[in-house]
């Protein structure tokens, strides 16, 4: 007699040879609920520009709604900027890191959006710069535009890099048989400690291949040492050691090049973003002192 | 149920997690005191908080002389037997085997005198020793006063709660997990479990002399039913810890209690099966009976290709807890990690093997290996030739499906074998015990940008990293190091009740820890670290608050204000000597946590905090501050208990980090093994 609890399993045919993606984490709401808002904004601002532009006749960022618009991309400005503060600061606020997250792209990337309207594409579809001087006229309005489109395009190249070397990652990580950096490095230490106990009272040729090829990785190929034959067996498992360790050492250096990749777009945005809130915020400032709240004062920087 | 006759009970208890240790000779002993060279390294190593108050040549002199000074003695009995140290001593003495001479001498403290001073402040109006203890001896496994002596039934109060009841109190709930043992003394308690369509159905009612929550005591399993009083009722709640110390000194109620659960686990799955239908309940409770249970460790052999033909093959096995993996013989060197074997499934609790043959149908042999620790009913081919007898059906059942089996193999091929991709996956996450947890933290390697936030939250809340992004990786699914919050986390078995469980599953390191470590040497996933708490070492994660002004200032801008709020609340596991109230009604419920305890205001465990006694230490000892002083404690992922949220994923800016639900999450392993990867 011969039973099983299980029924049998049907035979997988058309198995791929990709790498597998086995399972999928849930995606977020956030990102639905944040991408509809940032469009309804949009839209409902679209909506109104495009009247103003019909009916006005001399539409532009001083007069109403194009100076409204302004106001309302700065005001968004210092939201998207507030998932920095979220993050860093005030940790206790509702919603998981990652909700910001996605409130800080989507309504990063309609202020931008925002800001041309505001401009009314002057400099950029029209009225074309003739020298430096139009990035410092109208209190560096243009300088805040062009900041602001710097900013929002290194985000959204960064996120593209994030996805593309968190990818490299998981793919290599997946297939070195070990794991991510952390484990790359327990495990290729622990490769380098049996090659140094195989060398253990060995004859110098064998010591100095072994080293060799753990400082060189790419030695391995190289010349084999004469050695004698009571050293062979010992050498084969060095060499198939060495083999293991270079291969987990290429798995680390590509982890750490993308991990490097990620960090260095990060530290770029976060200084670029600092440069442009500066900028951005000068700007704002000056306008709202000057056209907004009239103060005479200001009129004559703005 | 009778028991056995009486059995001696050990002379020293509290070593269950050091089975295999072998006491010193008596020669061997004045020799390692000899070679010792009094450098103290032992005593700062030992955990134990007493052991500053306590010179390694006094305890020299008490392990060769007759004279045990009163702070040894305590010492002593408080000592763990953790051999933390072992490693330190320069000269190589196993001061932890001069400790077990040194308990040996002293005793068993249950046989001693035992402190009532405490129970009888609260026993009911009309009550005294005598009644309780008259009481207690109505308990069936407490019938015989020359097996339990009356001394331990009154340690065994002293260590528990004796908890006076209004109608309607809620004892236990469904669902919930809970190791203490309820012992009924005087009343009635209705059981309840939930039914189908979600109602409360009435299972039973308990009367004076019954116990109930042994099922969850025994197997760390969640409660089966709901308790609740039905008349004014005394219940004494025996703590965990002082149910498996009274089991070490009368083994025979050990045997009681496993031949209890096992006829019971037997008996539900029987039940269970659909082969079994319309067996009646006294047949499925003879042939539970008849059952023969059996413990494998991991890797332990259940049994062997080879062994085609023995008796053990011609049995029906039922898998009653754990995994085991089945495996046939392949061409040297060509199975999995250039093994000789090639694994072919898994199988789990419930499943079952009959002629112990193979998976596939083709009456093959293979070798069955347990992975986890095992516990497996096999019933006597005679016994199982006779039960089909009587009941013809089930044996047609078994040939059908055995029939269905064949044809099932013969249509499909191969049936049952995974691709190679899906086999390392399903070892991964059966062999590595992933599928034993409740909530598992898993990292989706596609989107993970290696940022190291979900590390960092979880120091700034507990002061410590109690996760490691590093583990094992299946597919593009990290399975981060932090505990898993296993079904039958083995890790439990602390005897001052340093690591509890929340009626929520959660297990957590409680006040009364002293860092010793056994728990994390149990925790066969690394996911326990002991950390120290003195002052130097124990810094969290302050590195950025020291430095240059440039190094505090690029710490600020990146990782942003250090510490978190608010304040974390756990219950004491199963302390006794705790101010709470016992009277208790339905609504005031959550008067049961006998001691509130919080780390620090900010969640932090406070540097050198004293250490709360566990549910054993019921004499009231002066001591000094120094001797209550923690040294280490635990430290291991508690799902951040107490809080709203989980920092590590709360704080994943890319929602790569999650926790999930093993089988909800990867599918069980039928259907990982379907699962076609795309």
């Amino acid at each position: 007699m011969s039973l099983t609890t299980k029924q049998a399993q049907s035979r997988i045919a058309d198995k791929q040879h990709t790498t597998p993606r086995l399972w999928k984490v849930p995606a977020s709401m956030a990102w639905w609920l944040w991408l509809a808002a940032s469009v309804l904004l949009y839209a409902g601002i679209f909506i109104v520009y495009e009247q103003a532009i019909r009916t006005q006749q001399y539409p532009g960022p001083f007069y109403d709604p194009l100076r409204l618009f302004g106001i309302i991309a700065f005001g968004l400005v210092l939201f998207t900027a507030a998932y920095s503060l979220r993050r860093r600061f005030m940790r206790g606020l509702p919603g998981k890191a990652q909700d910001w997250l996605w409130m800080h792209t989507w309504l990063g990337i309609t202020t931008i959006l925002i800001a041309l309207m505001h401009s009314n594409y002057i400099h950029i579809l029209n009225n074309f710069c003739q020298n430096l001087s139009c990035f410092t006229e109208e209190g560096a309005g243009f300088s805040a535009l062009v900041s602001l489109g710097v900013l929002v395009i290194t985000g959204v190249a960064g996120r593209l890099l994030d996805i593309w070397q968190a990818r490299t990652i998981a793919h290599d990580a997946s297939s070195n048989g070990v794991g991510i950096i952390q484990a790359l490095e327990e495990r290729i230490l622990e490769l380098e400690y049996g090659v140094e106990r195989l060398c253990a009272g060995k004859s110098e040729p064998f010591k100095h291949y072994c080293m060799r090829a753990i400082d060189h990785p790419r030695a391995l190929s190289g010349r084999l040492p004469q050695l004698q034959p009571r050293e062979q067996a010992d050498f084969r498992c060095a060499c198939e050691t060495l083999a293991r360790r270079a291969a987990l050492v290429r798995s680390l250096r590509r982890q750490q090049r993308a991990r490097l990749i990620i960090r260095a777009w990060r530290t770029a945005h976060m200084y670029i973003a600092s440069a442009a809130l500066l900028i951005i915020a000068y700007h704002s400032i000056l306008e709202l002192l000057a056209y907004v709240l009239n103060i005479p004062f200001f009129q004559r920087f703005a | 149920m009778h028991m056995q006759t009486p059995v001696k009970s050990p002379l020293v208890v509290g070593i269950e997690h050091r089975p295999d240790v072998k006491p010193l000779s008596e020669e061997a002993i004045r020799f390692e005191i000899d070679m010792c060279i009094g450098c103290d390294r032992c005593m700062r190593a030992c955990p134990v908080p007493l052991s500053a108050s306590v010179t390694i040549a006094d305890l020299n002199r008490a392990t060769i002389s007759d004279e045990i000074a009163p702070h040894v003695a305590l010492f002593t009995e408080e000592c763990v037997m953790c051999g933390s140290c072992v490693p330190v001593c320069p000269v190589d003495n196993h001061r932890d085997l001069l400790m077990l001479s040194l308990k040996q001498r002293l005793g068993i403290s249950w046989n001693g005198q035992v402190d009532l001073s405490r129970v009888l402040n609260y026993l009911p109006p009309g009550w005294n020793v005598p009644l309780l203890l008259s009481r207690l001896r109505e308990q069936p496994m407490f019938r015989e006063p020359q097996l339990v002596p009356d001394n331990y039934l009154l340690h065994l109060v002293a260590s528990s709660k004796l908890l006076t009841l209004v109608p309607g109190t809620t004892i236990m709930r469904e669902g919930e997990f809970g190791r203490e043992l309820y012992m009924l003394l005087e009343g009635r308690v209705e059981l309840s479990s939930v039914g189908f369509d979600g109602r409360e159905l009435p299972v039973a009612v308990l009367q004076r002399g019954e116990y109930m929550g042994e099922h969850g005591m025994l197997t760390g399993q969640p409660r089966h039913e709901t308790a609740r009083a039905r008349t004014p009722a005394v219940v004494l709640e025996v703590p965990e810890q002082a149910m498996q110390r009274l089991l070490e000194l009368v083994p025979a109620l050990r045997t009681f209690f496993s031949i209890l659960d096992d006829t019971r686990s037997i008996e539900a799955i029987l039940k269970r099966m659909a082969l079994f239908s319309g067996v009646a309940d006294a047949d499925i409770r003879a042939i539970a009976a008849g059952a023969q249970v059996r413990h494998y460790g991991r890797d332990e052999r259940l049994f062997a290709e080879e062994g085609h033909g023995q008796p053990m093959r011609e049995t029906l096995h039922i898998l009653l807890e754990g995994f085991v993996k089945v495996a046939r013989r392949t061409l040297a060197g060509t199975g999995r990690d250039r093994s000789d074997e090639r694994i072919i499934a898994y199988r789990q609790h419930g499943d079952y093997f009959a002629g112990g043959l193979d998976m596939l149908g083709d009456r093959r042999a293979v070798t069955v290996t347990a992975i986890t620790r095992v516990r497996v009913a096999e019933f006597p081919r005679q016994a199982l030739v006779a039960f089909f007898a009587r009941y013809p059906e089930v044996g047609q059942r078994f040939q059908e499906r055995l029939r269905e089996y064949h044809e099932s193999a013969r249509a499909t091929g191969a049936p049952g074998q995974p691709t190679e991709d899906e086999a390392v996956a399903l070892h991964a996450l059966v062999g590595d015990g992933v599928v034993e947890g409740t909530e598992v933290l898993v990292i989706d390697l596609d989107k993970c940008i290696h940022c190291n936030e979900c590390e960092e939250a979880c120091a700034r809340r507990h002061g410590h990293s109690r996760m490691n992004r590093k583990g094992m990786v299946v597919g593009n699914i990290s399975i981060a190091t932090a505990c898993r919050q296993c079904q039958d986390p083995v890790c439990m078995l602390c005897s001052r009740a340093g690591i509890a469980r929340m009626p929520g599953g959660e297990v957590y390191i409680t006040e009364s820890c002293i860092g010793c470590g056994i728990c994390a040497e149990r925790c066969p996933y690394d996911n326990i670290s002991i950390v120290s708490l003195d002052d130097d070492t124990y810094q969290g994660n302050e590195q950025g608050q020291q430095g240059s002004l440039l190094a505090r200032f690029r710490h600020f801008f990146s990782e942003g204000a250090g510490k978190e709020r608010g304040r974390r609340v756990l219950p004491m596991a199963g302390h006794p000597q705790g101010d709470g109230p016992t009277i208790y009604d339905s609504t005031a419920r959550s008067a049961n946590v006998s001691r509130i305890v919080g780390p620090s205001p900010c969640g932090w465990p406070a540097p050198a905090s004293p250490a709360a006694p566990g549910p054993l230490a019921t004499q009231r000892v002066q001591r000094d501050a120094l001797g209550e002083m923690r040294k280490k404690i635990a430290i291991k992922c508690d799902l951040c208990a107490g809080y709203s949220n989980q920092a590590c994923v709360q704080a994943c800016p890319m929602g790569a980090a999650l926790r999930v639900q093993p089988i909800a999450f990867f599918g069980s392993t039928e259907e990982i093994l379907r699962r076609r990867t795309t």
